[in-house]
């Protein structure tokens, strides 16, 4: 397109400079031809005046009266010795005397008075004539004796002869014409069918006179410029002429050449895109669809690049970030399994360092009594399917609530509310998730009672309080948990479950039931002592929900 | 010249259309009376390359004599058809005059240069003179009675009959004259420059 564009820009001011250039050098050539033309007429009035004084002719003219033909004779001698095509002699009444071309014409007046007039004044004069439709350069000159006594006129034919020896000096074409005889080719450089065409072509449109103008015959177009010649009788023009086509020659080898230029450099363009398409964009695609399906969780996408160049060591990358994802999901689907999602999900999305920070947290810990003596005669394989189920369920209850299973310690379960992602209700979903449990491995118990097993109890303590929530462990195994005495409190609660007195499977903190929104029916056990701390706690047994209607 | 008793005498300026006085023109009258008999034999002269006088009149049936005073010959010639005649190429003084013995204006030339030029008026009465550089001529001793006054030079156009002034009696005081002449321009082959002394005359 730019290619194209500038092709056809380049072109367009090439062509107008070409005929700027054209135009200019025709001028050019009409100065050269004004010039040659008026030396031409300086030289022949020179040599008109040298043979006006003639003596031997100036005297042979005295004697006319008495020998007119001698006279003649002398004249036709003159005529050829300067080559003109006739010569007439004038009277200084400006009558015709003599005339070689019609030798009996005399006493008439001389044609060309104001020619005379002109020669009077300023000593000798000449001018284009046309004489019997012949166009003639004539000069007139006095016959000095050794005053003027009459005027020799030498005329010179303006001939095709004479319009070559003139373009052989000014490189034109050149045609006399005679606009008032119709368009008459007086004289031309052109012969021929290019004469005759040039002629109708006259004939239908005279050239502007001082305009450079196109016109095209006999199959070739030419610059024209129509320079009006100093006529006697008439108002005669030379048409000068340059064939376009010669003078543009050297304008269209440079065109072609430049075309051939710009072809090259649309084909070395369209070269260049394919290989751009193939070793850029359509990796760049591939790269751009692979992307979008890891976008869309298929990590799988690789891209099959062989290069060295950036596209390679991008597709490279790519497939690297292919597989670093896929591992990544592989251990976070793992990490999720090992620990609660949420912990797996805040440890990727964090550094995993060491060290941890301190929030609020209500922290559960539940145990099962009895799990031993249900256990007393059965398979290890089976214990460890009953401890898988029963950790299934419990696990689903605490998630159920946003909490996280820390760990399991034997058949006991420690969970967490508030770590790693503190919420509003957390004591909620602590005090929500032990009621849930409880009536979980009720269910249970059913369950297995009805395979022939014994039954099983569960002792749940919950605790809220300020601890300290990280990762801990050494630099290459770790754990995120939670420290602090708020959950040995807790771990105290569960304990205290299987004091009898208390007679609950669920002793819950006065801090949990402080946090706690929702309404529960609970049962004060009360205080314990509990280490680092000045006030005893008090605790009370969680009962179940407060029902809402009965209320 | 003639007898005293009637003399006259006339005197005439000639000027051309531009006003400018004009020298070199004959003054010459023509009276009814019997003309006396002038000068049989004038000299002009070839001095420096050059015709000495540039116009010369005469009476007609004067010889004229052509004495070469220049150290190169000429050849005096002259087409005029009030006199042709041919000195050619020649030394010192010619061994004849040449009598000029028809009324006319001649030209004279040197065939072998180009400037060299000189006028004869032959005229067919004694009266004459030529205007000095006033434009100024004085004809004395002239018949009494009618006579006609006539002008020519060397750059006038047309006829000197053209401009002819009749004058019924010059008896008495002096009469003035003045002539306007409608001349050619000044056409002479101009003397090339670089060659020995003198130009026009």
């Amino acid at each position: 397109m730019l290619q194209s564009a500038t092709y056809l820009v380049v072109r367009h001011a090439n062509r107008e400079h070409a005929h700027a250039e054209i135009d200019s050098r025709l001028r050019a050539g009409a100065q050269v031809f004004k010039k040659l033309i008026e030396e031409r007429n300086q030289q022949i009035t020179n040599a008109a005046a040298i043979l006006s004084r003639d003596h031997a002719f100036l005297e042979a003219f005295a004697g006319a009266g008495e020998d007119r033909a001698t006279t003649l004779s002398a004249l036709e001698s003159l005529r050829s010795r300067i080559k003109a095509a006739l010569i007439q002699i004038a009277s200084l009444e400006k009558q015709l005397l003599f005339d070689t071309r019609q030798p009996e014409r005399r006493s008439v007046p001389f044609p060309f008075p104001k020619l005379i007039e002109r020669a009077e004044t300023e000593g000798a004069a000449y001018a284009f004539v046309i004489l019997d439709k012949d166009f003639y350069a004539m000069a007139v000159t006095p016959l000095l004796a050794p005053a003027p006594i009459a005027w020799l006129c030498p005329a010179f034919h303006i001939d095709d002869q004479f319009a070559r020896e003139i373009k052989a000096y000014s490189d034109l074409e050149i045609t006399f014409l005679d606009p008032a005889g119709g368009e008459n080719v007086l004289a031309s450089t052109f012969d021929g069918e290019q004469r005759h065409s040039l002629l109708l072509l006259l004939h239908q449109r005279p050239p502007p006179v001082g305009e450079i103008v196109n016109l095209r015959f006999g199959g070739e177009e030419f610059v024209s410029y129509a320079v009006p010649l100093p006529t006697e009788n008439g108002r005669a023009v030379a048409l000068l002429q340059r064939s376009l086509d010669k003078e543009l020659a050297p304008y269209l080898r440079l065109e072609r050449t430049f075309l051939l230029l710009a072809l090259l450099g649309l084909l070395i363009s369209v070269a260049v895109g394919i290989w751009i398409a193939r070793t850029v964009s359509r990796p760049v695609l591939q790269l751009a669809e692979g992307t979008r399906k890891i976008g869309q969780g298929d990590y799988s996408q690789r891209i099959e690049i062989r290069s060295d160049d950036e596209i390679g060591l991008l597709a490279s990358a790519f497939n690297r970030m292919g597989e670093g994802l896929a591992e990544r999901d592989q251990v976070r689907d793992l990490l999720g399994k090992v620990v609660s999602p949420a912990v797996a999900t805040e440890l990727l999305r964090k550094d995993v360092t060491l060290g941890g920070e301190e929030r609020e947290v209500t922290i559960l810990f539940s145990d099962l009594r009895n799990f031993t003596s249900m256990c007393e005669g059965r398979p290890a394989q089976e214990m460890l399917a009953l401890l898988n189920r029963y950790f299934t369920r419990m696990s689903a209850i605490v998630e159920g609530h946003g909490g996280v299973v820390d760990k399991y310690v034997g058949d006991g379960l420690m969970a967490l509310f508030g770590a790693p992602l503190a919420g509003p209700d957390d004591a909620d979903h602590a005090l929500e998730s032990a009621l849930e449990m409880c009536d979980a491995l009720d269910e249970l118990n059913r369950l297995w009672q009805a395979q022939g097993s014994q039954a099983v109890s569960l002792g749940i303590g919950i605790n809220t309080d300020s601890v300290v929530a990280g990762n801990m462990g050494s630099q290459t195994r770790l754990n995120y948990t939670v420290i602090g005495d708020g959950v040995n409190l807790a771990a105290r609660l569960e304990t205290l479950t299987k004091t009898p007195e208390y007679q609950t499977h669920i002793i819950v903190s006065s801090s949990t039931l402080a946090k706690a929104k929702g309404r529960y029916r609970t049962r004060p056990l009360g205080e314990v002592a509990v280490k680092g701390k000045q006030q005893p706690t008090e605790i009370y047994a969680l009962l179940g929900r407060e029902i809402e209607s009965s209320s | 010249m003639g007898s005293g008793l009637d003399a006259g005498s006339l005197s005439v300026t000639v000027k051309d259309g531009k006003g400018a006085l004009v020298s070199d023109a004959v003054v010459y009258v023509t009276s009814s009376t019997n003309s006396s008999r002038a000068a049989k034999q004038v000299v002009i002269d070839q001095r420096n390359k050059q015709f000495v006088p540039y116009v010369t009149a005469v009476q007609v049936g004067t010889s004229i004599l052509f004495p070469n005073k220049d150290n190169i010959r000429h050849h005096v010639y002259s087409l005029s058809p009030a006199k042709r005649f041919e000195l050619p190429l020649y030394e010192g003084i010619p061994a004849k005059p040449v009598l000029f013995d028809a009324e006319g204006f001649v030209t004279l030339g040197c065939n072998i240069h180009d400037w060299m030029i000189a006028y004869v008026a032959v005229l067919g009465t004694p009266y004459f003179q030529i205007t000095a550089e006033d434009g100024r001529a004085v004809l004395k001793d002239l018949p009494a009675g009618q006579c006609t006054v006539e002008v020519w030079h060397p750059r006038l156009k047309g006829l000197p009959q053209n401009s002819a002034q009749h004058v019924d009696s010059v008896a008495g005081d002096a009469k003035e004259l003045l002539f306007t002449l409608d001349l050619k321009p000044d056409f002479r082959v101009r003397r090339a420059p670089g060659l020995s002394n003198g130009g026009y005359p």
